[in-house]
């Protein structure tokens, strides 16, 4: 256990916050993205994977005592432990049961949206889980995971359109959209009325 | 519900534009072949897409010149055959056979069921074929078709049923290695529910006017006279773009062939340009009027 804490560069006493701020920042330095073009890709791509693996195995780990911890006050603390079991279960790809299990639940909070919007983009069902994730954020707006997701995948949309462009893709550019703007004005104008106040 | 799948010529080079005539035409030729004239008539581009992504001997110089019915003066190269394009043949028949019987369903006019006696005919043939795979299909459309009678309003439902119809179709029937097989899945999950959704969005001026089933209409409760309101624009505009970034990945994610351009123009211009069309013309986009100046110029 103690190898995996040194791979991430923690102490195994560092909070479970820290665990996952040092994560993300290596993840994000090793990410095959970022080196896509690279001769040395595969060495990064084995670094990125040792991470992966030793940051879920210390979340396993973690998650396993807290559960047995959590066994003994289940009553207080239900609603978070069975949050925490869907998590395992969508991290464990097992959607399907995932879903029954957060069906089950009536209590609609921020969670619970965040859940379901997760499980539903992995189904394919992107409007719906769009639509849940944007209600989580807007319910918990201080929630920087639910946040992160929701720019993931503004991010993903964004790089489908860039590489659009870079096939040949013209849509419209903001510069023309505003010089067809203003001619539309200039003609409205001709006619009388008037589209935009301030030109 | 089909011919979606369209090609943007302007940036496509000729040789690109070539080989996929030749696709086009192999498919047409195979048809008349094995079926006969009068399924011709339905060819679709969905077929076209398939042939190429399938197409084993991906290079262009497996052609021959024939001439064709409706061209007698002019000679045409053509792909040989061979089993993708057997198959894409194959496909173009249940395809029209099947968008037929959704069109008898919505629209109940005499004409879909004039069709229907011809096409039934040659659906019989493949069925024979491929009796698993018809089974398959036949069912995912029952449940569509179950769940669309039933007004029920989930729209991601029921795409999400499409796109396992296409998922079913893009899996052909020959031997291929798990990898392919599992990026083919996915490709053809994500064009079909593009394609459902697209298919939504533009029947639903027309659906509203003649009051026939939309699950767009159903599920956010429109009416003629309500606006259509800025978080549904938003909502599809996102939605949509995540369908297509999903499906840019798989076909990157391919083994690299020289006519993947061809594949690519389809997906990264013409799908989106669609996209941004229907969308900005239902939501009466100020954009919608730039864009067709632009593209007209």
């Amino acid at each position: 256990m103690r190898k995996y804490y040194q791979i991430l560069n923690v102490s195994p006493e560092a909070s479970k916050e820290e665990i996952k701020n040092a994560y993300r920042k290596l993840a994000k330095k090793y990410h095959p993205d970022k080196h896509s073009n690279n001769p040395l890709s595969d060495l990064a791509e084995e670094k990125f994977k040792e991470i992966t693996e030793a940051y879920n195995e210390i979340m396993k780990e973690r998650k396993n005592s807290n559960n047995k911890n959590n066994f003994t006050n289940r009553h207080t603390k239900s609603n978070n432990y069975s949050f925490n079991r869907i998590r395992t279960l969508i991290q464990q790809n097992q959607f399907r049961r995932a879903e029954q299990e957060l069906n089950q639940m009536t209590d609609y909070n921020a969670e619970w949206f965040y859940l379901k919007g997760v499980i539903q983009i992995n189904k394919g069902w992107f409007m719906e889980g769009i639509k849940n994730i944007k209600k989580a954020v807007n319910m918990n707006p201080n929630n920087q995971e639910y946040r992160n997701t929701l720019n993931q995948i503004n991010f993903q949309n964004k790089r489908y359109t860039r590489k659009s462009r870079q096939n040949g893709y013209n849509g419209v550019d903001p510069c023309e959209c505003c010089s067809a703007l203003i001619c539309a004005d200039c003609l409205c104008e001709c006619c009388v009325s008037d589209l935009i106040r301030c030109f | 519900m089909f011919g979606y799948l369209k090609l943007h010529k302007p940036e496509l080079k000729f040789k690109d534009y070539d080989y996929f005539k030749a696709v086009y035409c192999g498919i047409c030729k195979n048809i008349k072949n094995r079926y006969g004239n009068i399924p011709r008539f339905t060819l679709n581009y969905e077929s076209s897409f398939l042939a190429i992504l399938l197409m084993e001997d991906k290079n262009q110089k497996n052609t021959k010149s024939t001439r064709c019915l409706l061209h007698p003066f002019k000679k045409f190269n053509i792909i040989k055959k061979n089993k993708a394009i057997e198959y894409a043949a194959d496909v173009n028949i249940l395809l029209a056979y099947f968008k037929n019987l959704d069109n008898i369903l919505d629209e109940k006019n005499v004409k879909s069921k004039f069709y229907h006696c011809f096409l039934k005919k040659y659906y019989k043939k493949v069925v024979k074929k491929y009796p698993d795979k018809c089974k398959k299909l036949n069912n995912i459309i029952s449940q569509i078709n179950n769940l669309e009678s039933k007004k029920l309003a989930n729209i991601d439902l029921i795409a999400s049923k499409f796109g396992n119809f296409m998922k079913n179709i893009f899996i052909p029937p020959w031997e291929i290695n798990n990898k392919q097989k599992r990026i083919l899945k996915e490709t053809g999950f994500q064009i079909g529910r593009w394609i459902y959704f697209i298919d939504a969005l533009d029947d639903l001026k027309n659906d509203l006017k003649n009051n026939q089933f939309n699950p767009l209409i159903e599920q956010f409760k429109l009416t003629k006279n309500k606006k259509l309101d800025k978080n549904l624009f938003s909502l599809m505009k996102e939605s949509l773009t995540m369908n297509l970034d999903r499906l840019s990945a798989c076909i990157e994610l391919l083994d690299p062939f020289e006519n993947k351009t061809i594949l690519r123009n389809i997906i990264y211009i013409s799908m989106n340009k669609k996209t941004n069309f229907i969308i900005n013309k239902l939501f009466k986009n100020k954009r919608s009027c730039n864009e067709k100046i632009l593209s007209n110029t």
